[in-house]
């Protein structure tokens, strides 16, 4: 194949007019040093800015930290029964001398089985943490692919996958987790985050499928179809990094609806079973706590929770103004 | 197996300057509007409603009408983004509507496009470079490190430093993003580029640079451009023929200095003179069309022009007028076209069915 | 048109006949990242009854230089120097209440985009109503029926019936159309049309250029008109300021601005766009860029792309001064044209700056953070 190859470099020697072409204005290379302030950068400062959104991304930071460190230190604590001290009142401030009361061995106080509430709180804080976590990460594949694929290609694809969507949002939530847990006897940290994956994804369906359905009208995706990409290319190069912000924020305000949802399954006991903790089977008995006054029990899980999913939100919000201030 | 970079510089090979590069046949795109719990069609959008055209290698065919007129879509159709309803594309004598798979394929790399919107036609999520380098990418041209040097060379080529090809979009300026969207279009080294209102969303002096580039552009790589605008002034600047389209029509085509100084069309007579010219001195006579473009879901029957005609007649309502040649190289789709030999104001009773409709001429 | 364009240079006007009358306005706005001066030191006068067009390319500050006028800016923009004054009142001096009854009264305003401009969930008879309502003090009905008349004085067709229809309803020109007669209801005696026919064809945009000039020799409106467009400057305006990187570089009437255009930035301008029937080998092209509006280069702004430029260019503001007989230019290459003192403004707060970023502002004022570079082309003679 001896033919005479022409490259660009011979036709621009050869053509002054697009050497012409080339002149370079002098003087103004200062601008050549203007920070390459990449999207995500950005995000981060006007993030930063955000006073309340950093906050409670600093104790939520905190939380997560105790709930890493909190159970190595405390070791099996969390389940050492004391039958010689239940109901233990926390360390608290008294009238009377001496002022502060309470046993340091059990600063958070006892349950009704002696066991440390504070070695509960921070182990049932892996629980909660976990399944939020890994249930997100699970909506995120299920919906997101659901989504994405119904939303790029539409027609019936879109509509099998839509149906099957408005199945799992008609689905009485309670009642599947009651049926799963009984046909499969009992109920185990990873049983649990898939029975959540699988009832809860269609919200991040919806969104993504939203997102793909505007994006894949979008000029450059038209342009890469003319340069002739792939529809794989296309989705996940093309469409999926922009589709990414309302996800992101959809996805950390999701975490916390999952941390109360698992919180309310402990509480009517199919969560976790014991003695493992979690903030929602530590509130199971919470009826006999509160008519025996030992609000301590009731008090420090509640909060736990409370406290969580605000943080969550807050940063979920934060993140929102980040990455799109014009949506304010 | 990655094909050598050096298969994009192929020289052109045997052209026969008579046959023509692309050939439209009867295009027509009609966009369905769904509706009802089945979401069936109730109706069409007849964007494109048969057109042909045909543009020589080398050449520029410039295509300009307003909104509804249908240009975008055919240019559109011309690369297939959108599937035509009937009619055919020739590339080169080959079919691009009967194309599938790998054959379609290997014809991307012979038609481009360069879109209107600087901001919405690269995507903002990729570093300049990898843009600019996707066609590349996508038929498996060149090991990454030709490909990162083509990157480069492309970018000098259309007025860049190559050095920024790891910046992103939003850094530049929308002239600069319009280059870059060029760059990206000559990567694969396409025989024809079609040209979607490139400089309409530019300011005005950025226009000059891109439409000097895109002229120089040719010359280098023997280019053939299909250019779409609203803007006649810009079309007459780089075009050697021109195409008028009003509502999904052809109304008239012809060399670009034939139309501007004879037009026939009474479309194109009124658009000739109501453009604002930058010269308060050269006061003309204005044919102020009345009445709202028509929507092409429901287009006028028989001339599709009619109702804003000013000398439309019965006839122009009942028998549709066909594209025939008026003089040599100039057609128009009017029963009238050649009888009047510039414009004015005829004995016959303007037609008023439909929308209303009337002449008003203005004078200095 | 009856316009004498073709009479030699009038004298812009005298003291009396003035509407309005901008002097040495600033106007700032704080972004992350810096002051953007949007508006910096622009004088103008309108005289009653005549069309005045302010012409520049995007982010010259035209539009900010309006909403200056009307009050209209956003949180993080003030006007921090200079006065309008409209039929003798200080405009700055006014409260807000104040300001009210002179908008959409004394003083209207048209945009681009009808269809964002306009209420979504209202009826067009109702919002030119509204309006009517607001600053003339009548009932419903009388304000209906009076809606109704102007919508046919702007050549709606059926106004009782279209009154009733919602903007989505209406084409583009239609709601252009109810855009002016919304303005023009309360008789005005400014009109500031901010590009009111950009976003819309050229025939259509014919109609409404003619409706406007129908309009103001009925109702004898002084108009602002802004736009990027200089063949509609060239057909409506009679006097033309251009504007540049927040400053008036020239003004004149119409027709000695296109015949004899004195500023570099106007000959290059007007040189570089294609003229219908006189196609040209090559275009003229200005070189490089609009400036970063965070950093505009020090002197006169437009220097780094100007062929003649020289010595003081870079060092201080040249001033707008007289450089041929009603012909105001502000360039070092004539004399008269002396550096312009720098005017104390106030600073505007960090507190203001909106996350509105960087980028973004950039983006919207189309201009880099990435060196022209090869942007340039050896310019030929204007």
């Amino acid at each position: 194949m001896a033919q005479e190859v022409v490259t660009t470099e011979n036709a621009v020697g050869q053509s002054g007019q697009v050497a012409q072409a080339a002149e370079i204005i002098q003087g103004y290379d200062e601008l050549e040093h203007a920070p390459e302030l990449g999207f995500w950068k950005l995000a981060g400062i006007r993030f930063l800015h955000h006073r309340v959104a950093t906050v409670s991304l600093g104790v939520l930071a905190f939380i997560v930290l105790a709930a890493i460190v909190g159970p190595i230190l405390e070791g099996n604590q969390y389940k050492v029964l004391d039958y010689q001290s239940p109901y233990h009142p926390p360390v608290h401030l008294q009238l009377a001398p001496p002022f502060l009361a309470g046993d340091w061995h059990h600063p958070l106080g006892t349950d009704e089985v002696g066991r440390d509430q504070l070695a509960r709180l921070v182990r049932g804080a892996r629980v909660s943490l976990t399944v939020g976590l890994m249930a997100m990460i699970g909506y995120l594949l299920i919906g997101g692919t659901f989504g994405a694929l119904a939303g790029f290609f539409g027609g019936w694809v879109d509509q099998l996958l839509m149906r099957v969507t408005d199945v799992i949002i008609a689905s009485p939530f309670l009642l599947v987790v009651i049926a799963v847990t009984a046909a499969f006897g009992g109920v185990s940290l990873f049983k649990l985050i898939i029975i959540l994956s699988i009832l809860g994804w269609f919200e991040i369906a919806r969104l993504m499928r939203s997102q793909f359905l505007s994006l894949r009208e979008s000029e450059y995706v038209m342009a890469a179809r003319a340069l002739g990409a792939s529809n794989f290319r296309i989705i996940t190069r093309h469409i999926l990094p922009n589709a990414l912000t309302p996800i992101i924020v959809s996805a950390t305000l999701g975490v916390s609806g999952i941390i109360l949802l698992e919180a309310a399954l402990g509480f009517l006991g199919y969560s976790i079973p014991p003695p493992e903790p979690s903030w929602g089977n530590m509130l199971s008995n919470f009826e006999q706590y509160m008519l025996g006054g030992y609000l301590w029990l009731v008090l420090f899980p509640a909060f736990a929770l409370v406290t969580t999913a605000l943080c969550i939100n807050l940063i979920g919000d934060g993140i929102r103004d980040a990455l799109d201030p014009r949506q304010r | 197996m990655p094909e050598a970079l050096e298969v994009l510089d192929q020289p052109v090979g045997e052209v026969n300057p008579d046959q023509p590069l692309l050939e439209v046949r009867d295009l027509v795109k009609h966009f369905p509007i769904k509706g009802g719990l089945l979401q069936r069609p109730v109706a069409w959008v007849k964007a494109v409603d048969g057109v042909s055209l045909s543009i020589k290698p080398g050449e520029t065919l410039g295509l300009i009408g307003e909104s509804g007129s249908g240009k975008s879509t055919v240019a559109r159709c011309v690369l297939r983004l959108y599937e035509p309803t009937s009619g055919d594309i020739l590339l080169e004598g080959k079919s691009v509507l009967r194309a599938r798979g790998a054959e379609l394929h290997h014809m991307r790399r012979d038609m481009q496009i360069i879109f209107q919107d600087p901001y919405g036609s690269l995507n903002p999520r990729m570093s300049v470079g990898e843009i600019v380098a996707e066609g590349l990418h996508v038929h498996g041209i060149g090991t990454p490190k030709e490909r990162e040097d083509e990157v480069v060379r492309l970018l000098e080529t259309v007025g860049l430093r190559g050095q920024h090809r790891g910046r992103f979009p939003h850094e530049f300026s929308g002239g600069q993003r319009q280059r870059i969207g060029i760059a990206r279009a000559l990567a694969l080294r396409p025989k024809l580029i079609i040209a979607d209102e490139p400089v309409s969303a530019l300011d005005v002096s950025i226009q000059s640079q891109i439409l000097n580039l895109l002229s120089d552009l040719q010359s280098e790589f023997n280019l053939t451009y299909l250019f779409v605008a609203h803007n006649m002034a810009v079309v007459e600047q780089v075009s050697d023929r021109i195409a008028v389209m009003y509502l999904g029509k052809l109304v008239e085509t012809a060399d670009a200095a034939t139309l501007y100084e004879q037009p026939k069309h009474p479309y194109t007579q009124a658009l000739i003179s109501v453009i604002p010219v930058p010269d308060p001195t050269k006061r003309k006579e204005k044919i102020v069309l009345q009445g709202d473009i028509p929507s092409p879901i429901n287009p006028p029957s028989g001339c599709h022009f009619r109702t804003r005609c000013p000398i439309a007649t019965e006839y122009c309502a009942q028998v549709e007028p066909p594209l025939r040649e008026i003089t040599p190289g100039q057609w128009a789709a009017c029963h009238y076209a050649d009888t009047s030999p510039g414009f004015t104001r005829s004995d016959r009773a303007p037609d008023r069915s439909g929308e209303a409709v009337g002449l008003r001429q203005e004078s200095a | 048109m009856s316009r004498s364009a073709l009479a030699p240079a009038r004298p812009l006007a005298a003291a009396e006949d003035v509407i309005l009358r901008i002097e040495n306005l600033h106007t700032h706005f704080r972004v992350l990242g810096g002051i953007v001066k949007a508006v910096d030191g622009v004088t103008l006068t309108i005289p009653r009854g005549k069309t005045v067009g302010l012409v520049g390319e995007s982010g010259c500050g035209k539009s900010i230089t309006s909403l200056s006028i009307m009050r209209l800016l956003e949180k993080n923009g003030r006007i921090v120097g200079g006065h309008i004054e409209f039929r003798g009142k200080d405009l700055l001096a006014l409260s807000d209440a104040e300001m009210q009854e002179i908008r959409g009264n004394d003083i209207a305003m048209i945009f681009q985009e009808p269809m964002t401009a306009l209420n979504p969930v209202f009826t067009v008879g109702n919002q030119v109503a509204e309006a009517i309502q607001l600053h003339q003090r009548l009932d419903r009905k009388e304000a209906w029926e009076k809606a109704v008349e102007q919508l046919k004085l702007v050549g709606i067709s059926e106004p009782a019936r279209r009154a009733k229809d919602y903007p989505h309803q209406l084409s583009g020109g239609m709601r252009q159309r109810v855009m002016i007669a919304m303005a023009l209801s309360c008789s005005p005696e400014l009109l500031i049309a901010d590009e009111p026919t950009t976003a819309l064809d050229v025939t259509i945009q014919a109609q409404i250029l003619e409706l406007m000039h129908e309009m103001q020799e009925r109702t004898g409106t002084a108009i602002l008109l802004i736009t990027h467009d200089l063949g509609v400057i060239a057909e409506m305006a009679d006097e033309v300021a251009v504007m540049y990187a927040g400053r008036i570089v020239e003004q004149a009437s119409t027709y000695d601005v296109y015949a004899a255009p004195k500023h570099p930035y106007t000959q290059g301008l007007l040189a570089s766009i294609p003229k219908l029937g006189q196609k040209q080998d090559r275009l003229h092209v200005i070189k490089g860029n609009v400036p970063n509006p965070l950093s505009v280069p020090p002197g006169c702004s437009f220097h780094p792309r100007c062929p003649h430029r020289f010595e003081p260019c870079d060092k201080a503001v040249p001033s707008l001064s007289e450089v041929a007989p009603h012909h105001l230019a502000a360039c070092y290459l004539y004399p008269h044209v002396h550096p312009e003192a720098e005017m104390e403004v106030e600073e505007l707060p960090e507190e203001l700056a909106k996350p509105h970023d960087v980028a973004v502002a950039r983006a919207e004022k189309h201009i880099s953070a990435v060196a022209p570079a090869e942007d340039a082309e050896v310019d030929t003679d204007a």
